[in-house]
This record gives C-alpha cells, structure tokens and sequence, in this order.
C-alpha cells in the first residue's frame, strides 16, 4: 500500500518535470577561440566571482597539467593544437574546456555541485576518483543534510539517507551508539560494524559494552567527530570497493574526509548555534484504575497492579499502622505502612514527569579557514552540552580541530590533521533486564503509588534507625535494605554512571611528486583514547550491597600507509595507473574493571574507602592487541576514455590469523551514453564488480588455554574444554555485483540501480565438540551465510530555475539474508532471544510459545484457551525488513529552502516483551477493561464466569469460542514474568515509517547585507527530528533494541525510550 | 626469466616479512597456556575429576540398579524406576584430555606417566564396563569424531595401559607429593591399585586365570585402597558423594534395598552383621549419616575388600587347590572384618562377628549351604559372590558381578536381585550412551538400549 503511495508519488513529479526541461539545460562545454600560442593562461573563479586556488587543470588525455595560483591563475604549455582541458575541484562541478588553436586566455567559472551523487569518491586508500569512472558502488552523503538532521551523533544524522545502509539507535541516550548494518548481516560474533577510515586513516568505532553490560546503552566512538568538520562522507558498501582493508572490511567501509583550508583565501569565520527540545516520542500505556494488589483486592505486599477498582474506594485518609516501623523521607515526611488503601489519588503522570522531562542541547560550533599561497588551515572547536529525556542524563562534549597544509615546492606538500575530544556524560541505568533499570521500575509501579520522598531513613518497631534507605512500592517504609527493584527516581538521583573520554586523533601526510609520472604518499595515524567509566550503586539500592565498578579502557590505534602511484600512457587510448602500497595497524586496547563490593559503610559518596577489607575489592586487567600488515597492488586502466576497468591484489598477514591470506578483487565500468547520442539520457554507466573481504577472528583463539579448576579440592590446573586453534582463517565474503548509473535531461535526474550477492564463509563460533574429542567446544571456522537484495537511488531535480528548484530523492533496499550452514550445529545462541539457524534469517527470534499442529494452527486446551510448548524455544519470527526505503524532498524559493526525509521499514517481526511483563503486572491499560459479559466465559484458570458478571480484562478467541482474558491468563502463560510463555501471540509485523527529518530554513547574503554588518552570511533554519512515527507498535518505538548495538534485534524488554526534538540553529559566516 | 624470478623473490621476501611483523602478538597476554604451568600441576584434576566421576552419577545408578540404593526424589527416583535420565562422556574432557597432556607434557616423570596411565585405564574401564563400545583410541587425539572401539579391545588397551603404569610406577621411589590428591606420591599405593585394577577387568571379560595371576599383586592392605578422602573444611561440595547429595535433595536411601535385605538374611552362628549393617544405612536427611554416608567418610573406589574377594573367586575357578586357597582368602577377609575393619569407629560397640568358616560350612547342610541344593565349590562361590555384593557395596563390583554372572548363567551363585518396580521384566544391562555423542559423533553406533547385554556380559 505504502509503496504503491511512494511509486505514483513519484510518477506525479516526473509529470510536472517535464515542462521545465528546456529552460534549464546547462552549457557544460566551453568552445573557445584564440590564437594559435604555444602557453595558455587564464583564470578560475567560484560561483561568487572569488578566485579559486588549487583548481587542477588536466590536458584531456594526458599528464600535462597544473594548478592555479593564489588569484586563481594558470599557465600551461601547450603541446598540441587543440585539445581539451579539464578543470577539477573537489566538491564543484568538474568542467572541460575544448581549446582551439587561437585560444588564448580563458576563464572558466567552476559551479557548486549540487547533484552529489556524480560527485568524486574517495577510495578505500584515500585517494580521489570520479565516480562517473568508477565501476564500484560507494553512497555519498550530503554533508549539510547531515549537519542539519538535528541528532547530536553523527550515526544517527546518517540514517535513511542512502539505499542499503540501515542505521538504527537502540534508545535516545544522549551520545549512546548506533547499529550500523551495510548490506544485511556478515558475521555472528566478529566485528557487525563498518571500518571506518578518516583522512586515510582508520578509526576506532569500538563500542565497548564493559562490565555493566547492555543494562547502560555506553557510546559509540564515532560519534566523538564533530559533523561540522567534514567534508565528505560516504560508505563503501560492497566488496570490491574496500577489498585493500581485507579482514576489516566485511562490513563495508565508511570513509570521511575532513574539512581543509583554501589556497589564498581570507580567513572565513563560520560560527553556529543549535538549540534543541526533545521529548520522549513513545510512552507504554499505564493504566490509572486499579490498584496495587492482585485478584481485585487492595494490597501493598504484592508486586501486580492486579488490586481493588480505585474510584469504588471511599476517598477518605488511608489507614496506618503506626507500630510496625516507619520511613522519615529527606523531606521530613513519614510514612507509616497502610493496612486499608482508601485514596483515590493516582500518580501516572507525576511519577512519569519525576523521571521524564524536555531534553535540550545546545550546540556551539566555531571554525576559522583560510590561507595563503603556500599553506592552508581549517581550526575548530565545537562544545554540546546535552540533558537527556530522562532527568540526570547528561552528554558533555567539546572538540578541537586544527587541520593545516603546507606546500614546500612542486614536489613535496605536507599535511597535518589533528583532533582532541574530550567528553562527559552520566549514563542512566535506563536499560532492560537489571534490577536497577529505570523504566522495569517505574513501568511496574502501580497507579496508586507516589514514587516521590524515595529516599530517607527507616525507623523499625523498636526504635532504631537505618539511614539511606530507599521507599518504593514493594519497600513501602524503606525495611528492606535491598528492594527487589530500584525506585526509578533512585535510579536516576542515586545511582551514577560517569563516562569521561578524553581522545586524540592525529594524522599526518607526506605527499611527493618527484616525476610527472608519479606520486608518493606516506600517511601516519594515531588514534588514542581512554574511557573512564565509574558506577557507583549505593547501598540501598535493589540486588546490589553496594557497589563501586571503576572500568578504564586505553586504546591506541596507530596506522602507517605508504603509497606509490605511477601513471603511464600505454597509447593515446590506454592509461594506465599502478599503485602499490603497504600498510601496518597496530591496535591495542587494555581494559581494567575495578569492582568494590559489597560496602561496609551506607554512604552514598563513591570512594575506595567504603570497605577495609581487601578480599572485597577485585581487579581484572584484560589486553587486546592485535596487528596486521597488508602490501597491495592496484592497477587502473582507463581504455578509449569510456571502459573503466580497476584491479587489486592484497596480502595480508594479521596476527589473528595463522597464515598469509589473499584479497582478490576487480571492477570495471563502461559509458556507454557515448554510443547513443540522446537528448534524454545524459549519462550512462554500467558497471560490475567482484571482490573478497574478510572479518578476523577474535584474538588469542589460537592455543588452549589453562584454566584452573576444583578450587573446592585445594584447586589445580586444568586443560580448558575449548580447544585452541591455530589453523584460523578470517571469515570471507565474497560478493559480485551489477549496477547501472544512469542520469537525465541533462542530469537533472539521477538513477542508481544495483544488484548484489554474496556468500561468507568460515563464519566463526563456538562449535560445540564431541566429548569423545576431549573438549567441549572450540572456536572454529563453520558457518556459511548468504545476503543478496536490489539497491536503488533516486535523485530529481524537478525543479531548477533561478528562484526554484525542487528535488525528490528515494532510495530503496532489500536485503534478504539467509544463514545456510552452520557446520552441523543447526542452531547457534547469538545473545538472548536472537539465534542463527540454519535456512533462517540470522538473528531470529527464538523463544518458547504455543503448542500448534503441523500447519501452525493452536492445539487448545479444553476452555479454548492455548497451551505451551513445553519442547523449549521455538522460531517465533524474522525481525530483519523485507525492504527498506527512504523519500526526501528539498524545495528551495529564493534563499528560502524546506526539506523533508521519510524513512521506511516494511515487514519483520518485533517482539514487545516490555508490553507482556505489564500485561502480567497489571499495570498495562489493555489491562484495565472493565467488562459486563454477554456471555458465560471461562477465564485461563477454568472458573466459569456467567454472562452479567461484570470482571476486569478482555474477551479473547484463540479459534475455540470466546475466552476471558484476565488476571490468570495474563500472569499465566499469557504474560508476566519469565521465559515460558506464547511469545508467538506477541509477535509483530514491525512495518513503519518515520518522519525523520522536517527543516526549514532562511539565508541573508544579500549584497546590502554584506555591505552593512561586513558578514557574508546569516543562515536561521528549524528542524523537527523523528517528529512523526507510523507503526503497529505499541508504546515502543519500532527500531528499538533490547540488545544495544548488537546484531541481535527485534525486542524490547524495558529499553530505553526514544525522542523526538525540535531544533533551532543560526549561522554566521564572517 | 630473470625478471621474473626477481619479481617472485621480492614478493616472497615482502610476505615473509608481514607474516614476521604479527608474529608473537597473538600470544595470549591476559591468560596462561598449558605450557606455562608444570605439568605436575594439573595432576589432581584428572584425580579430583576421576574421584567426582567413579563416586558420582554412573556410580549412584549402577548401585540403584543392582539392589543396593533406592532413589526416592527427582531425578534419583527417575533412575530407580528406570526412567533413564541423560548420561555424559565428560570424563573425556575431565580425566582423558587432562591425563594425555600431562603425559605429553612430562614424558620422563615417571611417578606422573604411571598415575596418568592407571587414572586412563580406571576410566576407560569403567566406561566400557557400563557402556560396551566406546571411544577409547581415538579420544583427545585431535579427531572430531573418534571411533567407538569395540569394549574388548578398550579392555585390552586398557590392560596395556596398566602394564605400562606397573612398570613407571615400580621403578619411582616413594615420594610425598601434595599434588597427587589420592595417594600424596606413594607408587607403591598406585601400583598395587593397577594390579587390582587389572584383575578387576579380568574378571569382567571372564579371564579368571589371569584376574588371580593379577591379584596376587593387588592391594595388600587396607591402607593401601583407593579411596576417596572427603576434605574437613566448610565447604559441601568436597564432601562424601553420598552425603552431598542427600545435603541438597534428600535423595538416596538403602532402606528398603535389597542389600539390607540380603544382610539381614546373612546372620548366621559365625556371622553377625548388625555392625556392618548399621554401618551401612543411609539416611535421606544427610546430617543423620554416621556411617557410610557421613560428611567426611571416605569411600570406597578400588578396595583391599575387593582384591581379597577376586582373589577367592577367581582362584576357585582357576586353581588346582581353589576350594582351599578360596577358603583361606575368604577367612582372610572375615578376620579383616572381625577386627572392625570395616566400619567406622561409631559403630564399634555394635555387635558384630566374622568367624571363621570352614569346609563343612559348605557341604550339604552346612550353615552355608543349609538345602544342600549347591556342591561345596558353589555353595562357596555363591558365599564369595554375596561377600562381593556386601563388601563392594558403594562400587562397581555389585553391578558388574550381576551382569557377568547373568551373562554365564549362573544363577545358581549369583543374587537374586528384585526389580525395581512392578512393571519392569528385566535387569538393566547397560548405559545408554549419552545422546549428544550419539547426535554429534558421526562414528557413534545405534543405541543397543538399556537391556542389551554387553559384548563381555553376551551369552
């Protein structure tokens, strides 16, 4: 349905297009005329008349060229008559200029490109090529369009831009990390994120779970780059295209380059502001009319919501006991325990506004570039200052950036980029399965209880008093040192959980042009970072005696590229470009988790001094180092300026795996339009391409290890039940693909369409062993996996007039997965409900349901109600989308422009596990019913209620006659708490679309502006974020995920909510 | 040409030189590899795992399923009325794979080479004892799918493997040595145990001559018995088997079984088993336990009881003068018994009485053979068997000797053990193999099911 929508949306702006063709179509090249001079001058300038610096100039099918100066001249000697010069600058409209033989001086305007997707690529060594002569597949982003998407992760500003990458943020933590899945699933427990490489170099995007688990949704270290300082994004997504990264490159390579300053240009001062407003986008239903208690009476010693109807109450005081202790809380109020509840007072929403409130951000940006003849800069320094949805969350984070270059003649150029982030945040325990988890205890409180004065002293029967200690529904006077679950607004006030970064990221070049013919680039990285993570869990707190965890992790990344680039004429038809190069990475990550516990003293203030006792303090120290070295060989061969043709071999050796492993990959591409001379189709290209990457294996897999054992026997060492292995092998992908891009009426629209397959092999895992072998299980290469699906791209300018212009861009992916081996295991645990078995989907829901016959139709029991299959998990649904697809809009009148982003997910399954516990508990609003029966019905427990009994709960029908749903089915295998229930009946289609992204904005750069405030332009723009989602789900959004960044998907167990915002920015450039 | 080699060496030498750049980096710097540790090390956790094997699961119910133990909860009651729960290979990883790195490891420590052997074959043994074929060559040799060996064969090797030990061990002078859980470095100890370890697998493959040939090196005093020492600190996991489980499921009982049965029927003018008997009784509320079944009461794996009793037996079959040779042993074992040797000092003022008996106790009428339906060399051997079946008790032997002398059919000496449940119409003859092997191993044969008698024990 949806589709249909998109498709004739779409039929409807080609419509309209058509009228306007004729008046826009460009002049691409210039015929010039002159005499017949042996030396060429001229100039370049930008579409603001402003000399351009550093343009290149190519003699068409030569190596003669050069660069214009600081006023943006040139001089070139001239071999020939006549011939074609082409003019190229990253990120503007590439142009060629036909000389004749009277030319003589000439001046070329060069164009913004406004169309990025005909844009240069940079490739997987860092090198820039034309896209148009490219035959890999590569997504370019629009930098402003990710500038302006209004998430303060970059992650999260990608997401729904481009065909085949699916991004998803498990929850709205300020700073937390996102999933990135390029092309469907690669791997089962390696690397499931893309590499990422920035200026060249790669970049840790490590997301470090630590010791607390996924209870704490921690940060994704891509976000650490500030958006501000790019240049130019994009993703490699398939094989070939990143094959030099070899065993890091399964996953697709994303590449940024960041932003440089201009040749002979005044300093220009860009300073920008965002303020956002964010709100929680779902909130689960809670019911406000009945009462804590269970079979419809009142009571504060259970923990269901399951208690009297709370308007039949008499709404006099509630009864005390005022000799069985009390609770003193910090505002000096006293709580005694009730005996008979007769309030009408609710507290849903004021309990939901002491956790919840309207998030901001404010975003300061500043940037200073310029340069002169010989070197250039580019300094910024970006300060956010965040605070979450949920009080107390926080995200502080600023970063400073110095890139510079300098030109010491015509061979030698040196470049230096440096970055230092440092940032703070206070991550919330918000997340899922802990005891400590906001939303578990907030979500379960019932409506007749005040979550507020949570904390205070307890007073017992005999007078003595216990300090800080915490009130909460199933703790009402605080007796109980350690409630089951926390109150949320202990969570919140109580509980800390500090993460500081502080990271440095420098990255020098050293580029050499000895000969006309050649080029040498020796490029440096040093990525390092620390995490300091510190939670503290006071005493008081539910499970915990108090706990102190001290988690720090150092990582060092250090990178060396050296590349040697030779081009040569084989005729005037064949160029050829030879590359080889080498590089060597070396990471190291150490990892220390310091846990103090349980406390001796109640204080909330986390020091080391809280226990005297040695024996209660642990020290784990963990290192991960790994290195790798690869020498490649690249050959370009550029035949009759139409046929493309590109070439790789790679060598790697890596400390993971036991031998010298092999990259193969090739593409080539054809431009064909060259052949058909027609009016609509400006560009065409076919393309095709092959390649093999690989993800490692994990580290120290290599030998069996020494574990100890029987420590109740005095202890002894033991030969550990997993194996070692030393003949590991990386995990390959090898993927071929078909494409075709085709642009029309002259450019104006843009069409990407790409077929890809591919198959990994050797997946790794834990294979459990005979154990007649000797061991129980080793990690071995077993699996086999395939992905296949369409990418599309879309992009029409329907629009393009002086005043107007109009564009609609789509994209479209269906990736279909399919694990197909997994070496005779059948089933593998990936984590949770989330399973690889073989002929699924990976990442299945696998879990206990209901018994069903062999066409899948319920087996009842006798009152009509299901029955559980008690034979253990079972497949319950395929969470992966059978499509996913995205639709912006930009529309610009004047210097006024709007824009708009849908984002769209069809089909796969969601599990709502946070929905079925409330359910159980009572405090769900499909809980709250009130029903006067037409009907004699039987409820789950077999009592028979006749029809005009009026009862709480549901009428339901399982194909057997009508049933009441009640307390008894929702707490049995109906819903409630633990793993066997019908999740079946629970699963979702998890179809739907999101407003992503909704801007609009306004720019002054009018001549009499300039003039007056010596500004060259003020830019106000809003923004809504996620503002509008369509889904079936209830009270979840639909990308959220119980497991974090993980490849396990598809359910929600008390996750962290999400937001949407609104968000305001101005900018000024000086 | 030329060239062309050229090209070939710079590239080999530029791969020789990645592979030498990652090299040593993925040794692991967070744990210790085998090899960092001494091999004598590891030695008590073949020990320590053997002990939890041979005193643990298979042990529970091959004494449920002779008669001698009832189960009364979970999964205990389940095996007592034959409602098989799974069984595990995991002395394979626990013992096998711990035992052939040590041997590896220390290949001329002879003291080390000799118990690893002897704790091999024990294991080996055992597990064809009670499961017939079973993968014995092939085991932690680096094969994913070992052969199950014929249990013949595993019972050669393993007389092999306890030849090999006899001789390691002969030539080690005693040593005390804390890492050797069971018997603190006495070879001695360990091979006077392989002896008996050997007659014990002699007698299941009904090689009487040379199960007595065996024997007669065997354990030569009670001090010297395997046994399993339970710790005396305040842990419970390190304690009597029995005690341990009945700690945490009040599961095991012998009231009821038919070794309290037989014993009571044992009281004769020499013989007076009220001692033993107490001595014997476990209690399903573990704190109860005194006797066999105390907290830190040691137990019995392979006993001087044992060797004395094969030596009877198999002498009286094999032997010129077996009935007398026979006679004698057995008066041996009554005059060990009348000493108290049996029971623990809580029982001592019990009664008890072991006289000796002598060769009209046997013939026609005698207090032994009192129907006179036996000749004396019977009437004798059907003594030495229910002599096995008591003295043995918390063993093997009583479910081994069941089904060896069901397999020759002589019911005419062996117990008449009953059933455990009304429905059941025979006598459990072996394991059944645990199913993860059977699904896993594509070597692993069809399960000939609990009542198919072993190839030793086929007629």
């Amino acid at each position: 349905m949806r589709k249909c929508f998109i498709l004739s949306f779409f039929a409807l702006l080609f419509a309209a297009h058509t009228s306007s063709i004729a008046q826009t179509k460009q002049e691409k090249i210039l015929v010039l005329s002159g005499n017949r001079q042996r030396i060429i001058t001229g100039s370049v300038v930008d579409s603001n008349n402003q000399p351009l610096i550093g343009v290149s100039i190519v003699l068409l099918g030569s190596k003669i060229g050069t660069i214009t100066d600081l006023d943006g001249k040139f001089s070139l000697q001239f071999p020939t008559n006549e011939g074609a010069l082409v003019f190229s600058y990253l990120g503007l409209k590439r142009q060629t200029v036909v000389v004749k033989s009277n030319t003589k001086d000439i001046v070329v305007k060069m164009e913004d490109n406004a169309n990025t997707l005909d844009n240069v690529i940079v490739t997987a060594i860092g090198k820039t090529v034309s896209y148009d002569k490219s035959g890999i597949t590569a997504s370019v982003f629009d930098v402003n369009k990710i500038k302006s998407s209004g998430s303060t992760t970059l992650l999260n500003d990608m997401a729904g831009k481009a065909s085949g990458v699916k991004i998803s943020s498990p929850n709205s933590d300020p700073g937390s990390g996102s999933t990135i899945i390029i092309r469907g699933a690669n791997t089962f427990f390696g690397e499931s994120q893309p590499l990422v490489i920035i200026d060249g170099v790669p970049m840790s995007n490590s997301y470090n779970a630590g010791s607390e688990g996924n209870n704490v949704t921690q940060q994704s270290r891509l976000n650490d780059i500030d958006p501000n300082d790019i240049q130019s994004l994009q993703i490699l997504k398939g094989a070939s295209a990143a094959a030099v990264w070899g065993s890091r490159a399964a996953n697709g390579v994303i590449v940024i380059t960041t932003k440089d300053g201009v040749r002979g240009k005044k300093p220009t001062i860009v300073y920008s502001y965002t303020k956002s407003f964010d709100k929680i986008s779902f909130r689960h239903p809670i019911q406000s009319a009945y009462g804590q208690g269970t079979g419809g009476k009142w009571s504060n010693s259970t923990n269901y919501s399951w208690g009297d109807k709370i308007s039949d109450r008499s709404g006099a005081e509630d009864v005390y006991s005022t000799t069985s202790g009390y609770f003193v809380a910090e505002s000096g109020k006293v709580y005694y325990p009730i005996t008979a509840k007769n309030s009408k007072k609710t507290y849903v929403d004021s309990n939901f506004d002491a956790v919840f409130q309207t998030g901001t951000f404010d975003q300061h940006d500043i940037s200073i570039s310029g340069g002169n003849e010989r070197a250039t800069y580019f300094f910024s320094y970006g300060a956010l200052n965040q605070s979450g949805i949920v009080r107390k969350s926080s995200y502080d984070k600023q970063n400073f950036r110095l890139n510079a270059t300098y030109r010491y003649n015509d061979w030698l150029k040196m470049n230096s980029k440096v970055i230092y982030i440092f940032s703070r945040s206070n991550r919330v325990q918000t997340n899922g399965e802990t005891s400590t988890g906001l939303l578990l205890g907030l979500l379960r409180n019932p409506a007749d209880f005040d979550i507020r004065d949570y904390k205070g002293t307890y007073v017992d029967p005999s007078g003595v008093e216990y300090t800080n200690r915490q009130r909460m529904y199933r703790n009402v006077i605080g007796a109980n040192e350690k409630p089951t679950y926390s109150n949320p607004l202990w969570v919140i006030n109580e509980i800390s959980s500090i993460s500081k970064i502080n990271r440095f990221i420098y990255t020098p070049e050293v580029l050499l042009d000895p000969l006309p013919w050649l080029n040498v680039t020796l490029r440096g990285g040093l990525d390092y970072f620390t995490d300091d993570r510190d939670v503290f869990y006071p005493t008081g707190t539910a499970y915990y005696d108090g706990r102190y965890v001290q988690d720090t992790y150092n990582n060092k990344e250090l990178n060396f590229d050296g590349i040697v680039r030779a081009t040569k004429h084989l005729s005037r038809n064949i160029l050829l470009t030879g590359t080889i190069g080498y590089n060597i990475n070396d990471k190291e990550l150490i990892y220390n988790d310091n846990v103090i516990t349980p406390f001796e003293v109640a204080s909330s203030t986390p020091s080391t001094s809280l226990i005297s006792n040695n024996a209660y303090s642990s020290w784990s120290k963990t290192i991960v180092h790994t290195r790798s070295n690869r020498f490649y060989v690249l050959a370009d061969l550029e035949l009759l300026n139409q046929i493309y043709f590109s070439g790789t071999g790679m060598w790697e050796a890596a400390s993971t795996i036991a031998n010298t492993h092999f990259y193969p990959s090739a593409n080539i591409a054809w431009q064909f339009n060259k052949y058909l001379h027609s009016d609509i189709l400006s560009f065409g290209k076919i393309r095709a391409s092959w390649g093999q990457v690989g993800t490692q294996p994990e580290p120290y897999k290599n030998k069996t290890l020494a574990t100890t054992a029987n420590s109740d026997f005095g202890g002894s060492y033991a030969v550990s039940g997993e194996q070692g292995n030393n003949n590991l092998k990386p995990e390959i992908k090898t993927e071929w693909e078909v494409g075709t891009d085709l642009r029309f009426f002259n450019d104006r629209a843009n069409f990407k369409i790409t077929y890809y397959s591919n198959k990994i092999k050797d997946l790794l895992f834990d294979a459990t062993l005979n154990s007649s072998t000797g061991y129980t299980s080793r990690y071995t290469n077993a699996g086999k996996m395939e992905n296949h699906g369409i990418e599309a791209d879309l992009s029409y300018d329907i629009v393009k007039s002086k005043d107007w212009n109009v564009n609609v861009g789509l994209n479209f992916n269906n990736n279909k997965n399919k694990v197909t081996s997994l070496g005779g295991t059948g089933i593998v645990a990936l984590g949770g409900s989330s399973y690889a078995v073989e002929g699924y989907s990976m990442g299945v829901l696998y879990r206990p349901g209901s018994l069903r016959d062999k066409d899948g139709k319920l087996i009842l029991a006798k009152n009509g109600f299901p029955q559980l299959d008690s034979s253990g998990n079972k497949y319950l649904g395929d969470p992966n989308p059978d499509w996913k697809g995205g639709l912006t809009l930009s529309v610009s009148y004047k210097k006024l422009d709007f824009s708009l982003q849908l984002d769209h997910a069809q089909g796969g399954k969601f599990l709502n596990r946070t929905l079925m516990t409330l359910y159980g508990f009572g405090t769900h609003r499909d809980t709250a019913h009130e029903l006067t029966l037409t009907e004699d019905l039987y409820n789950y427990a077999g009592t028979l209620y006749a029809a005009g009994s009026i009862v709480r709960g549901n009428v339901g029908n399982f194909g057997g006659g009508n049933v009441l749903l009640d307390e008894s089915w929702y707490n049995g295998i109906g819903g409630g708490l633990g793993t066997n229930k019908v999740h079946d009946l629970y699963i979702k289609d998890n179809t739907w679309t999101k407003l992503r992204n909704i801007s609009i904005g306004y720019t002054i750069d009018n001549a009499w502006f300039r003039a007056n405030t010596k500004l060259s332009s003020v830019r106000i723009s809003v923004t809504g974020r996620d503002l509008i989602t369509w889904s079936k789900q209830i009270g979840v959004d639909p990308e959220s995920n119980y497991y974090g960044v993980s490849n396990a998907q598809g359910m929600d167990y008390f996750s962290s909510p999400a937001s949407k915002s609104v968000l305001f920015n101005v900018q000024i450039t000086y | 040409m030329k060239t062309k080699l050229l090209y070939i060496s710079i590239l080999s030498v530029l791969l020789s030189s990645c592979t030498g750049l990652v090299k040593g980096i993925n040794d692991d710097p967070n744990d210790l590899t085998t090899s960092e540790i001494d091999a004598g090390l590891y030695i008590n956790t073949p020990e320590v795992n053997s002990i939890l094997i041979h005193c643990g699961d298979p042990l529970r119910k091959a004494e449920m399923w002779s008669g001698q133990l009832v189960g009364v909860t979970q999964t205990y009651l389940t095996d007592y009325k034959y409602q098989v729960t799974e069984n595990s290979f995991d002395g394979y990883q626990s013992v096998i794979a711990q035992t052939q790195y040590i041997r590896k490891a220390a290949p001329t420590n002879k003291l080390y080479q000799g118990i690893c052997r002897v704790l091999e074959a024990y294991l080996f043994g055992t597990y064809a004892s009670l499961y017939g074929d079973v993968p014995c060559s092939e085991v932690a040799s680096g094969i994913d799918n070992p052969v199950f060996d014929s249990q013949k064969s595993v019972f050669s090797y393993c007389q092999t493997m306890l030849d090999e030990a006899i001789d390691s061990l002969k030539s080690v002078s005693s040593v005390s040595y804390r890492q050797d859980y069971i018997f603190n470095g006495d070879p001695t100890k360990w091979y006077e145990t392989a002896y008996t370890l050997k007659a014990r697998f002699y007698m299941l493959t009904k090689d009487y001559d040379k199960a007595y040939a065996a024997a007669l090196n065997g354990i030569s005093t009670s001090s010297n018995s395997m046994k399993f020492t339970p710790l005396t600190d305040n842990l419970t996991t390190n304690k009597n088997r029995f005690w341990y489980i009945n700690n945490l499921n009040e599961a095991l009982t012998t009231d009821g079984s038919y070794l309290m049965t037989l014993m009571s029927s044992r009281q004769n003018s020499k013989t007076d088993e009220t001692a033993r008997m107490a001595y014997y009784t476990i209690y399903t509320s573990a704190t109860k336990n005194k006797g066999i079944a105390a907290s830190t009461e040691p137990q019995r794996m392979i006993t001087y009881e044992e060797n004395l009793l094969t030596l009877a037996e198999s002498a009286l079959r094999t032997q010129a003068d077996g009935f007398n040779i026979a006679l004698a042993l057995l008066n041996k074992l009554r005059i060990y018994l009348a000493n108290g040797g049996c029971v623990n000092s809580n029982f001592l003022t019990k009664s008890y009485k072991y006289d000796a008996y002598d060769v009209d106790d046997f013939k026609a009428g005698g207090i032994e053979n009192q129907d006179g339906s036996l000749t004396a060399e019977r009437a004798l051997l059907r003594e030495i068997i229910q002599e096995r079946y008591v003295s043995c008790f918390t063993t093997y032997i009583p479910f081994d000797d069941a089904r060896r002398l069901r397999g020759s059919d002589e019911s005419d000496v062996s117990i008449s053990i009953p059933l455990n449940t009304s429905t059941a119409t025979k006598q459990i003859e072996r394991f059944l193999y645990p199913a993860d092997e059977i699904t896993g191993n594509t070597n692993a044969p069809a399960d000939p099911g609990l009542y198919s008698p072993t190839s030793v024990n086929s007629k």
